[in-house]
C-alpha cells in the first residue's frame, strides 16, 4: 500500500485549497467507512484525503426552518445522529426506520450523510429515501454553490455529477405532514446481506386514494431512479390489485434490471413487482 | 435454544460445568498466529494465480528486490504433496509447494514475497511479473471427461482421478420385485469452509535446540511435523510444530498446506522468521473447499414402502489437487458408503467418480461426504412417502436398521455399533408435532405463505480407527491416541495431549474425564494441546474423534496414575491397597468414618519426600498411556432432525419456523458443550441448505471472494431450535462415549430441503439443490406455473 496524506482543514476556504481541481488522487473524506473498504481493497489508491471532520458550520447537525417547512442536514451529520433525532423521528420517520437496517451501530456512528451521497453505490439505503421525500440538497465550492434535487446528483455507476472541487454542504428535506413514506430493503438471503433491490416509496393518500406519490429503485440499477411510469399508473387511482399489477408491469418496463450473484434479472424483476406491491399496501396499513 | 442446558452440580461424565478455557477466549486474551512473532520477523504475502489453467512461461521478479522474493527454484530440495490413495485406478497429482511450470487454479501461490509489514510485502507480489500461456480451464463436472478439455495432470487422459464401484446384492431382481422405481437427481453446490481465522503460519530457527519451529493453526501439529519432515527432507527431531489458539477450522486446517511446506522451506534457507496470515479473499478461493456433489438415485421398493434395492451414480468435483492425508477421493468414497444411511438396504448398486477441475482443491469439512449423502437418500426417502402416500416417518420406520440387527453391516461397507434409530425419529416427530400444520396452514391461507415439515435421520462414524482408515486407502492410518499426564508437587494435574482444541471445549472435557477416574476438580487439571514439544505423539482433533479416542487415553492415563495413588495413599493411611478410594481430591479409607489424606500431600511425597514412599513404588507421578477402540469401525452417533418452514411464494425465501433435534451421542460427557456443537453444527449445516455457495465462471474464475458476495448465516438466521439427547452408550468406547461435533452440520440441508418441498408441492413445485437460494426456490414455482400453465 502506497503512502498518502490525510488533511484536515479547519476552515471550508482551507478545505477548498486542499482540493485540488482535478486530480484524482485527492478526494474529499467524510466519515470514510466506504474509502477505507476501498482503499483496503486498493481499488482506491489516493495521493491526498481532506478530512471535513472540522470545517463545522452548516457541515454539522441538523436544523429545521423557523417555518417548520423544511429539515436541513449538514453533509458531516453522522448516520447515528439522525437515526437519535426526536425532530426526525417525528416528521421523517421512515429516515429513522431505514436505519436501523442500515450497515451497523459502529458504522452509523462514523458514516456521514454527505459522504454517503457523494459515494453513488447504487446499493446504499439512504439515497433512494431522500428521492422518495423529495430531498435536495446544497453543493458548495470555492466559487458559489447551487441547490439541485437529489436525484440530478447521480450520474451512474459509483459517478455523481460533482464537479471538481464540489462538497455537498446540506441535505434539505421538505416536511410534508400528509404523506407516508417507507423504505424495504429486499435482501434475497441472509439478513445481513446487501439488497437486491431497494424499493423507498412515498404517498399522499387519501383512504386507498393516492393523491400524489414518489416511487424510487435502488440497488437493482447502476443509480437510484424514479419509477415515473409506474407513479403514473397510481397517481389518482384507487390502490387496489389492478392498479398495483399495472403499476409493477410498468416498473419493470421501464427500467434495465441486470442479472448479479444477489440474483436473476428475471428474479429481480419478480421481485420488483411484489415488493413495490407489498411497500404500497404497508402504506395504507393494509 | 429451549431449555438451555444449566450447571448441574456434577463434575466428572454428565457434568454440565463451564468450560475452563472460556475466560480467556471471551476476554480476548489468547493468542493466535496474528498475535505471535519474534524479533526481526518479516510478514509474507504469496503471489497467487490469477488464472485457472495455464503454463507459466516466465518469473520477472522486481528489479532491488531480487532477495525477498522466491520462487520454487529459490526453495531448495523439497518434495511436492503427494495424496496417492491405495485405492486401484487411483491417479496422482502432484501439488507442489509453489506453482512452477503450471498453474491449475485461481489462488495457487507461485511466489512468497517478503515486507516489512503484510501491505509491504503485498505492493511487492504485484510487481512480480508473470508471463502466462493460457489453457482452457474445466469449470464443470460435465466437463470431466469431454476430449475439448486437456488434462490438469501430466500422463491422464481424462480429467478423472478415480472412478470406483458398488455392487452388493441382488439389484436386478430387487428392480423386478419392486412395486415402484423412483429415480430423482440431485445437486449439493461447492461451498468455502469459513473459520472466523483463516490459515496463518510463523516460523523461525530456534538457535538454542537447533530446531526449525513451526506454528502454524492447525488441527494437527504431530501429524504436519512428520510431512513436513518428509517433504523437506528432514529428521523429525529437528522440527518443532505448534498449534497456537486456533480460532476455528471445521477441517480447512487439517490438511497439510503447500504454503506451511513453503514457509518452512524459506526458513530453513533465509534463517530468518517469517509469518503468513491468511486474509479473508485468500481464505475463501485458496483454501481447501467442499461438498460438490451430483446425485442419480434410484429406490426400489414394495407398495408399503419397504426398501428393496438402491441404485446410484455420484459424482464429485474433487478441484484441481488430492489433498494430503485424505486423497480427493474421499468425499465420493464418504458418498458412497453412506448413501444406505440408517436403513436395511441390502441390494446396493452405485458408482462414484471423483472429478478433477480447476478449482480448489477439495478437503475436510464438517461431515465430510455425509450431508451430501445424507441429502440424496432423506430426500429419495421423503419422495418415496409422497410417491406411496405414506407418511414419511412411517416409511422410514419401516426401513430403518433395528436394534436387535447391531453390529450392522452395511451395504456400504460399514459396521454400524448400535443404536436406536426409530426412538429419534418418533423422539423428533413427538417434538415438531405435525398435528400443528393444519393450523398453520390455516393461519397463513390468505398470505403468501406457503408452509412445510421436513425430516431427516442422519448417521455420524466416528472415532474410526485402523480398520476404517486401512480400507478408505490413505497414506496415514489414524487409529490411537495418547496422553501424558504428570502430577505436579502441589498436587495438580497437567495433561499433555496431541489432540488440538479450537473450539470443542475438550480442555474441560479431557478434564472432567480425569475427575471421573482421580476425583480431582477439574479446575486443578491444565490441559495443554498443540505442541508436539510438549505431547507424545497423535494424530490431533478431526472426524469427531478427539473425546472418544483423547478421552480414552486420559482415561487410561488416569486409571494407571489412580492405582499410584491408592497405593502411596494407602501406605500413609496405613491401611492395605484395596481398603481406600479416590474421593474429592483425596485418598479416603473405607473404613467407617476413614480417614483421608490429600492428593496434595501424596504428591509431596511421591516428588520431594522419597522416603515417605512404600518401598515398592518409585518416585514421581507421570503416566503416558495410549488408547484404542475396542473395534476399529468407529462409533455411530445419528439422530433425526425436523423442520418446519414458510416459503414465500412471492420471493421464494425460506423462513425457519421451528427446528428439533432428537439426538444420541452415547454417553455425554458435558451436555451444555454437546448443545453447543449441535448448535454449531446446525448453523453450518442451515449455510449449506440456504446461503453458501462458491460458484465458478466458465474460465474458472471464483465468483465469491468476500463476505459480500460468499454468505454465512448470521445469529439473524438462527432458529428456535430444540434439542433432545437420547443415549445408547457405544459398546466399543471407554465410557461408551460417541463422537458428535459433526452430527449437526449434516442432515439440515436434507431435513430443510424436504420442508421446502413439502411446502411447495401443493404448487407442482420441487428443488433438489443446495443452496435453496430465494432465486432457485421461485424459479421453481415459476416452472411448474408454465408447467401446468402449458399442461
Amino acid at each position: 500500500m502506497l503512502g498518502f496524506e490525510l488533511s484536515e482543514p479547519a476552515t471550508l476556504d482551507e478545505a477548498f485549497d486542499l482540493l485540488a481541481d482535478g486530480d484524482p488522487g485527492v478526494r474529499p473524506m467524510g466519515g470514510g467507512t466506504a474509502l477505507m473498504l476501498m482503499m483496503k481493497a486498493q481499488i482506491f489508491k489516493p495521493e491526498r484525503l481532506v478530512s471535513l471532520r472540522n470545517v463545522g458550520g452548516c457541515f454539522d447537525g441538523l436544523r429545521i426552518d423557523a417555518d417548520r417547512s423544511h429539515i436541513r442536514i449538514g453533509g458531516m451529520t453522522t448516520f447515528a445522529e439522525i437515526e437519535c433525532s426526536p425532530m426526525v423521528l417525528q416528521h421523517l420517520p421512515a429516515v429513522v426506520r431505514t436505519m436501523k437496517t442500515l450497515a451497523n451501530i459502529r458504522v452509523r456512528h462514523v458514516a456521514s450523510v454527505g459522504g454517503n451521497l457523494a459515494h453513488a453505490d447504487p446499493h446504499l439505503d439512504l439515497p433512494p429515501v431522500w428521492m422518495t421525500h423529495a430531498a435536495s440538497i446544497r453543493i458548495v465550492s470555492k466559487t458559489g454553490e447551487r441547490v439541485i434535487p437529489v436525484e440530478d446528483l447521480f450520474a451512474g455507476y459509483y459517478e455523481t455529477t460533482l464537479e471538481g472541487g464540489e462538497l455537498i454542504a446540506e441535505v434539505i428535506v421538505p416536511v410534508r405532514p400528509e404523506w407516508t413514506s417507507t423504505y424495504v430493503k429486499v435482501t434475497t438471503r441472509s439478513a445481513h446481506d446487501w439488497p437486491a433491490l431497494g424499493i423507498a416509496v412515498s404517498a399522499n393518500l387519501q383512504g386507498r386514494r393516492v393523491n400524489d406519490l414518489r416511487l424510487v429503485l435502488s440497488a437493482a440499477l447502476d443509480r437510484p431512479t424514479r419509477l415515473v411510469a409506474a407513479e403514473n399508473e397510481l397517481r389518482g387511482s384507487d390502490l387496489d390489485e389492478a392498479a398495483l399489477k399495472r403499476a409493477g408491469e410498468a416498473a419493470v418496463a421501464e427500467v434495465d434490471i441486470h442479472s448479479d450473484s444477489r440474483g436473476s434479472a428475471a428474479y429481480k424483476q419478480h421481485l420488483l413487482r411484489v415488493h413495490l406491491s407489498r411497500a404500497m399496501h404497508s402504506l395504507v396499513g393494509v | 435454544m429451549d431449555a438451555l442446558t444449566v450447571p448441574n452440580g456434577k463434575k466428572g461424565i454428565g457434568g454440565s460445568i463451564l468450560r475452563n478455557e472460556d475466560e480467556r477466549l471471551l476476554s480476548g486474551r489468547s493468542t493466535f498466529i496474528a498475535d505471535i512473532s519474534q524479533p526481526g520477523m518479516w510478514e509474507i504475502a504469496f503471489l497467487r494465480s490469477p488464472v485457472a489453467h495455464a503454463n507459466i512461461l516466465s518469473v520477472t521478479k522486481p528489479e532491488g528486490f531480487e532477495q525477498r522474493v522466491f520462487l520454487l527454484s529459490d526453495l531448495g530440495d523439497i518434495r511436492p504433496i503427494q495424496a496417492d490413495s491405495q485405492a486401484k485406478g487411483f491417479r496422482r497429482s502432484d501439488y507442489p509447494a509453489l506453482a512452477n511450470d503450471r498453474v491449475r487454479f485461481v489462488g495457487e501461490p507461485i511466489a512468497i514475497c517478503l515486507g516489512r509489514t503484510r501491505a509491504e510485502a503485498e505492493d511487492l507480489a504485484q510487481a512480480v511479473f508473470v508471463e502466462f500461456e493460457e489453457l482452457p480451464a474445466v469449470s464443470d463436472l460435465s466437463q470431466c471427461r469431454d476430449p475439448a478439455y486437456p488434462p490438469i495432470h501430466p500422463g491422464w487422459n481424462d480429467n478423472l482421478f478415480l472412478e470406483t464401484h458398488i455392487d452388493v446384492g441382488d439389484v436386478d431382481a430387487a428392480r423386478a420385485k419392486a412395486a415402484v422405481s423412483l429415480t430423482r437427481q440431485y445437486r449439493m453446490n461447492r461451498q468455502a469452509i469459513v473459520s472466523l481465522e483463516g490459515r496463518g503460519v510463523m516460523s523461525y530457527i530456534d538457535e538454542r535446540t537447533g530446531e526449525l519451529v513451526v506454528y502454524s493453526s492447525t488441527q494437527f501439529p504431530h501429524v504436519i511435523r512428520t510431512a513436513l519432515a518428509h517433504c523437506l527432507n528432514m529428521q523429525e527431531r529437528e522440527l518443532r510444530v505448534v498449534a497456537p489458539e486456533v480460532g476455528g477450522s471445521f477441517g480447512v486446517k487439517n490438511n497439510l498446506n503447500p504454503e506451511e511446506i513453503a514457509i518452512a522451506a524459506l526458513t530453513k534457507k533465509i534463517r530468518k522468521p517469517i509469518r503468513w496470515v491468511e486474509d479473508r479473499r485468500e481464505h475463501l478461493i485458496a483454501a481447501p473447499h467442499a461438498r460438490e456433489h451430483r446425485y442419480e438415485v434410484t429406490v426400489h421398493a414394495d407398495k408399503d414402502g419397504l426398501i428393496l434395492g438402491l441404485e446410484a451414480s455420484i459424482d464429485v468435483d474433487a478441484g484441481a489437487y488430492s489433498v494430503w492425508p485424505w486423497t480427493s477421493p474421499m468425499e465420493s468414497g464418504m458418498a458412497i458408503g453412506f448413501l444406505p444411511g440408517t436403513y436395511t438396504i441390502s441390494n446396493y448398486r452405485a458408482t462414484a467418480r471423483t472429478c478433477a477441475s480447476n478449482k480448489s482443491p477439495m478437503g475436510p469439512y464438517r461431515g465430510v461426504g455425509r450431508p451430501g449423502a445424507c441429502f440424496a437418500i432423506e430426500r429419495t426417502i421423503e419422495e418415496l412417502a409422497v410417491h406411496l402416500g405414506l407418511d414419511p416417518v412411517e416409511v422410514r420406520l419401516r426401513n430403518y436398521v433395528r436394534p436387535d440387527q447391531f453390529p450392522w453391516k452395511s451395504a456400504g461397507g460399514k459396521t454400524y455399533d448400535n443404536g436406536n434409530y426409530a426412538e429419534s425419529a418418533i423422539a423428533a416427530r413427538d417434538l415438531i408435532k405435525p398435528e400443528r400444520l393444519t393450523e398453520l396452514r390455516q393461519r397463513y391461507a390468505d398470505s403468501d405463505y406457503l408452509i412445510g415439515l421436513g425430516y431427516a435421520t442422519y448417521l455420524e462414524q466416528t472415532a474410526h480407527g485402523t480398520a476404517e482408515w486401512v480400507q478408505r486407502g490413505l497414506p496415514v492410518v489414524f487409529g490411537y491416541e495418547q496422553a501424558a499426564l504428570q502430577m505436579t508437587p502441589d498436587g495438580m494435574l497437567i495433561i499433555d495431549v496431541p489432540i488440538q482444541n479450537h473450539g470443542q471445549g475438550l480442555e474441560t472435557t479431557l478434564a472432567q474425564v480425569a475427575n471421573e477416574e482421580l476425583g480431582i476438580d477439574p479446575a486443578q487439571v491444565v490441559v495443554r494441546h498443540g505442541d508436539t514439544s510438549m505431547a507424545p505423539y497423535g494424530m490431533g482433533t478431526f472426524a469427531s474423534r478427539s473425546m472418544v479416542m483423547s478421552g480414552g487415553a486420559v482415561g487410561c492415563a488416569s486409571a494407571l496414575l489412580a492405582d499410584k495413588l491408592r497405593k502411596i495413599g494407602a501406605h500413609l493411611l496405613q491401611v492395605q491397597d484395596s481398603d481406600v478410594r479416590l474421593e474429592d481430591g483425596f485418598v479416603v479409607a473405607n473404613a467407617s468414618g476413614g480417614a483421608k489424606i490429600s492428593l496434595k500431600e501424596i504428591a509431596v511425597a511421591a516428588f520431594l519426600r522419597p522416603e515417605r514412599l512404600p518401598d515398592d513404588v518409585d518416585p514421581g507421578l507421570s503416566v503416558v498411556a495410549s488408547y484404542r477402540t475396542s473395534r476399529d469401525t468407529g462409533a455411530w452417533s445419528y439422530g433425526t432432525h425436523a423442520a418446519i418452514v414458510a416459503v414465500d411464494r412471492g420471493t421464494g425465501m425460506v423462513h425457519i419456523l421451528d427446528y428439533v433435534i432428537a439426538h444420541d451421542c452415547g454417553t455425554i460427557v458435558n451436555p451444555m458443550i454437546v448443545d453447543g456443537q449441535m448448535m454449531g453444527g446446525l448453523a453450518q449445516g442451515i449455510g449449506t441448505a440456504l446461503y453458501e455457495e462458491m460458484p465458478y465462471s466458465a474460465e474458472g474464475q471464483p465468483l465469491a471472494s468476500t463476505f459480500m458476495d460468499y454468505l454465512v448465516p448470521g445469529a439473524s438466521e438462527m432458529p428456535h431450535t430444540t434439542i433432545e439427547h437420547l443415549c445408547s452408550p457405544s459398546p466399543i468406547t471407554r465410557y461408551g462415549i460417541k463422537g458428535m461435533g459433526e452430527g449437526g452440520a449434516i442432515p439440515p440441508p436434507a431435513s430443510l430441503c424436504n420442508a421446502v418441498n413439502d411446502a411447495i408441492r401443493s404448487l407442482g413445485a420441487s428443488i433438489n439443490e443446495t443452496p435453496m437460494t430465494p432465486d432457485r426456490v421461485l424459479r421453481a414455482l415459476l416452472d411448474a406455473q408454465a408447467g401446468s400453465a402449458t399442461a
